[in-house]
């Protein structure tokens, strides 16, 4: 079964997208669910919220993956190679937060 | 006035309306066309018991009944014999979640005990429920059912079908959804306080 899952911390599942198993790899089943054309038509996420990282406010949210996903500006996943303490610290926090999806999957 | 194909066809002035008309025609010929070739027409329609072929199996629905009750849901006063972490692994829900769908499902037509031509009690719809979880929690193949709860290959991936719909169409719209502008604000304001403001949510995907 190929699932595309999208959670939060109480395992409430907002997005789910099931296949057959072998039919999608990782990228075509991003770009064949509905959530990522919700977003690239402008949908979805909504842009009446925002948020101040690093300085500059920014309007589009984003979600977290881990590192298959391709660099797209509304997923954020980690540094493949941290180095820095700076790089290290936030791929700890993604993990961290990440985990939620994890555990969501382990669930189902 | 004349509004039949042929005479929109030679009238010269209106040059939009003959266009439209071709295309029109065009198109209903190459959609029947299509209808006549396609799998739809051709695979036979499901007819169930037809007097003069094959008997059914004798399958005796309630001995299945009967052993699904007992293993899974307990009866005449006994405890079930497997208990909460089995039927969760078997099912892959917790007994609540499958009392819930049961109950709502179980007064629908497609699901509902029948009563056939010879006058038998058809199966139960709990037998249906079930056998289409296992179907879908293990993915298995529908056959395998038919030893266990005594419902034939084909009744078990009809039901199924019938009960996936189902469950999309009731409990989709509730469960499925996007957030609503309070769960979203909850959502960030929880996500920036464990240090990253602006994530709306975790995305990731399995095989």
């Amino acid at each position: 079964m190929v699932m595309d899952t999208l959670c939060d911390e109480y395992f409430w599942i907002w997005n789910l997208f099931v296949r057959c198993p072998g039919s999608h790899n990782d990228l075509i089943v991003m770009h064949v669910s509905l959530l990522y054309l919700s977003v690239t038509n402008g949908e979805w996420p909504p842009r009446i919220y925002s948020f101040t990282a690093n300085g500059p406010t920014r309007t589009l949210l984003y979600y977290l993956v881990d590192g298959i996903y391709r660099q797209f500006a509304f997923l954020v996943s980690l540094f493949p190679n941290p180095t820095t303490e700076v790089e290290l610290t936030f791929n700890r926090h993604q993990d961290a937060l990440r985990k939620d999806v994890a555990r969501c999957c382990m669930l189902c | 006035m004349d509004l039949s194909a042929e005479t929109m066809l030679e009238d010269t002035d209106d040059f939009h309306v003959s266009f439209a008309v071709v295309a029109h025609l065009e198109a209903l010929r190459h959609w029947r066309k299509r209808t006549r070739g396609s799998r739809v027409q051709r695979r036979r329609r499901y007819a169930g018991s037809v007097a003069g072929r094959q008997p059914n199996t004798r399958r005796n629905f309630r001995s299945g009944l009967r052993a699904s009750l007992r293993d899974s849901f307990g009866v005449t006063g006994q405890p079930p014999v497997y208990d909460e972490g089995d039927f969760e692994r078997r099912f892959r829900v917790p007994r609540s979640v499958f009392f819930r769908i049961y109950n709502t499902v179980t007064d629908r037509p497609f699901l509902a005990q029948r009563i056939n031509a010879t006058g038998r009690l058809q199966a139960h719809p709990l037998q249906k429920v079930g056998a289409a979880f296992r179907v879908i929690a293990y993915g298995e193949a529908t056959d395998r059912i038919d030893e266990y709860v005594r419902l034939s290959a084909s009744t078990t991936a009809m039901k199924m079908r019938d009960l996936m719909r189902f469950i999309v169409d009731e409990f989709g719209p509730t469960y499925l959804r996007s957030p609503t502008p309070e769960e979203q604000q909850r959502i960030l304001a929880r996500n920036a306080e464990r240090g990253l403001p602006g994530s709306i949510s975790f995305l990731d995907c399995s095989h």
